[in-house]
């Protein structure tokens, strides 16, 4: 479903991202790991195509992702680690647009249950946003995410900040997702959620993937210690 | 989806307190900028039509008088107000309204409403050209200038650009609904105009001479708006920040509306020096005596016509002139002088154009300059208008100069049945075609801006990147 091939971003003659290939399967959730500057925020932006790559192809199923591409565009739905939304608006109305942005035409009623499907209360869904905590903005996006049918997702430490409830509920939703054939890519600096949720887990260290591995096939001891080898390499 | 992004750039504007309050500020400022206009134009037009009708009253009610002494008692020639004073009055407050006219003494337009009025007067008299002029650009700026800014500033560029939604559809979805706020606006000020306007209605032909200014007036403010719009917008999306693009916008503002024109003003000034009062009358008085062409002295040339008449009417005495030699005279250095003061206030008229082309020269470089003169010149209440006026109201001086030296010749007394053949004065400013070709270059130049702001348009939106 996601392919990047020989994946290279620099910024001047600074290299974020280096040869990076990679593959996802149909369900799969990658969970890459790193310290600031290693590559993962960058390898989300050129799949979303918000930034081109300086060379390499990335593919989102079999689509080559270019800038302002509308073919992946419609694949893929993305959630930030802050979702940030349009304050004045409700929580409905923020969905209804970005759904409309989707191309989907929803009744109230339909919104409604993709909001709840997110975790989030009915009661707080006509609420202006500008009220709701970074949490229920999450479900949002979750939300969001949701009403496209996205084939492809991406999300940027989406649990950054969350209370464990919160977080747990976010697993349950992408795991869920999985299981509908969703791909998922998702950068975050959480061990134990990457082990507890990933089906591959990636290592990445100064724009190199350092390590690709299948999640059933390291404790989260031992992705802990290749972790902190990473880091202090890093230092 | 540029209607949903439409519909909700509005929503979020409406919800927005500021916009709602600037929104009100501006509406009571339209109410407070109709208020004024009309009742600068009730004012102004029914004392001048006033003041005209009593000025030839008297005129031809004198009674029994030598005719030349009758011709010196003289009447004015009032300025109408401008039809379309009571939206725009332009330059109408300084450069006066009334004419004298008199046998040869070359009138100049008096009584300036500014020589009256308090220094706060120099800040402008707010109807609804000062609106269009001066705080519509700065509302919309004002609208616009986070329009896209906001969407980087809060972090949802990212959600909105992963949207099926292309860069055009999202710019044209927030132009158009910054558009709908400001057209609102125009149409407002339209409608109200045109109300007073219909309320002016009952004078004849009124209605017929204002039609086809106000629709260009109407097309060249939309057009204005628009492009004020497409810049705010194109700005607020190349800054990515509300502040910047804030500074930016309010910059330009500033340097078109205030300081571009005072500089273009003083520089035209310091170019082509303003032809002093002193200079004039030297000048004047000089080729009075003399003739343009330095035909000769006064006394000389009044010698050479005394001849050339006692000649026509073949006599050698002036006494055994069948008609009177005086107003022959009068006619005659009327018609020399008049020459003089043409010519001397061809030369200011040139010379004032000269500033004019430099100051309007500037406006390439600031839109604010080509409007305000454009509204001017639609509404007829600009310098070439005056002039226009300056000119007809001397035309008719000569005209009665030459009705009254005409019956002089052979009659030494004149009474009301003679002074009632005087024609009264009236003036129509010239129609919608007249002002076009007088306003063309502030349209091209409107056009050109216009045409720069789709460019730059264009621009924003291929830059459009997370």
């Amino acid at each position: 479903m996601l392919r990047a091939e020989n994946l290279t971003k620099k910024f001047g003659n600074h290299t974020a991202l280096d040869q990076l290939n990679l593959e996802i399967k149909k369900g799969e959730v990658f969970c890459l790991l790193g310290s600031n500057g290693a590559g993962k925020s960058t390898t989300i932006n050129i799949f979303l195509g918000f930034i081109p790559a300086s060379s390499g192809k990335a593919f989102i199923d079999g689509h080559e992702v270019t800038l302002n591409n509308h073919a992946t565009r419609d694949l893929v739905a993305y959630i930030p680690e802050v979702v940030n939304l349009y304050a004045t608006l409700t929580g409905m109305e923020n969905l209804e647009f970005f759904s409309g942005l989707s191309g989907y035409n929803y009744q109230k009623e339909e919104l409604a249950h993709f909001m709840e499907t997110a975790g989030l209360q009915r009661s707080a869904i006509h609420k202006r946003v500008s009220g709701y905590s970074k949490g229920m903005r999450q479900k949002v996006g979750i939300a969001i995410a949701l009403v496209k049918k996205a084939k492809a997702l991406f999300l940027d430490e989406p649990t950054s900040g969350l209370d464990p409830h919160a977080s747990s509920e976010f697993s349950q939703i992408i795991t869920n997702l999985s299981e509908q054939g969703v791909s998922t890519l998702m950068a975050t600096h959480d061990l134990l959620m990457a082990k507890n949720l990933g089906t591959r887990i990636g290592i990445m260290h100064q724009g190199i993937l350092k390590h690709n591995l299948l999640s059933d096939d390291v404790s989260h001891a031992d992705l802990t210690r290749l972790y902190i080898d990473i880091v202090k390499q890093n230092k | 989806m540029i209607r949903l992004i439409f519909n909700k750039e509005l929503k979020e504007l409406f919800r927005t307190s500021k916009v709602v309050w600037m929104l009100g500020g501006m509406i009571v400022l339209l109410f407070l900028a109709l208020y004024n206009g009309n009742s600068y134009y009730e004012n102004h037009s029914h004392l001048i039509k006033e003041s005209q009708e009593i000025t030839y009253s008297q005129f031809v009610s004198q009674g029994d008088k030598n005719p030349h002494l009758g011709a010196h008692f003289g009447f004015y020639a009032y300025k109408p107000t401008a039809d379309m004073a009571m939206i725009e009055n332009g330059i109408e407050n300084y450069t006066g309204n009334s004419f004298y006219l008199e046998p040869h003494k070359r009138g100049v337009v008096k009584f300036k409403e500014v020589s009256d009025a308090t220094g706060l007067r120099s800040f402008g008299f707010l109807n609804i050209g000062y609106f269009a002029e001066f705080i519509l650009p700065l509302f919309i700026f004002l609208i616009c200038h986070n329009i896209f800014s906001k969407e980087w500033e809060n972090g949802t560029i990212k959600l909105l650009m992963s949207s099926k939604a292309s860069s055009r559809q999202i710019f044209m979805g927030k132009l158009f609904a910054c558009l709908a706020l400001v057209i609102g606006l125009v149409l407002f000020i339209s409608v109200s105009a045109l109300l007073l306007f219909l309320n002016e209605g009952d004078a004849p032909g009124f209605m017929a001479r204002v039609w086809p200014a106000f629709t260009c007036y109407l097309l060249g403010l939309t057009l204005f708006s628009v492009m004020m719009t497409t810049i705010g917008v194109s700005v607020s999306l190349l800054t990515r920040s509300a502040n910047l693009s804030l500074i930016a916008l309010s910059g330009f503002w500033l340097v078109g509306v205030f300081l571009f024109p005072r500089l273009a003003g003083e520089l035209s000034k310091n170019i082509n020096p303003s032809i002093t009062s002193l200079e004039f009358e030297n000048k004047t008085f000089s080729e009075k005596q003399y003739g343009v062409g330095n035909e000769g002295h006064k006394d000389f040339r009044r010698e050479l016509l005394l001849q050339k008449t006692m000649k026509k009417y073949q006599v050698n005495k002036i006494e055994d002139l069948p008609v009177f030699f005086i107003p022959i005279m009068l006619e005659y250095f009327e018609e020399s002088d008049g020459l003089v003061m043409d010519n001397a206030y061809q030369a200011v008229d040139n010379n004032q154009a000269k500033q004019d082309r430099l100051v309007l020269n500037s406006a390439w470089l600031t839109p604010f300059l080509a409007f305000r003169d454009f509204s001017m010149r639609i509404t007829a209440t600009d310098m070439n208008t005056h002039n226009d006026f300056a000119a007809k109201a001397e035309g008719h001086r000569r005209k009665v100069g030459t009705i009254v030296d005409d019956y002089y010749q052979k009659n030494t007394i004149a009474g009301n049945a003679f002074w009632k053949t005087v024609p009264q004065f009236e003036y129509i400013a010239p129609g919608i075609g007249w002002r076009l070709s007088n306003a063309a270059n502030s349209i091209l130049v409107l056009v050109a801006w216009l045409l720069f702001s789709m460019g730059l348009m264009v621009y924003a939106y291929r830059k459009m990147t997370v």
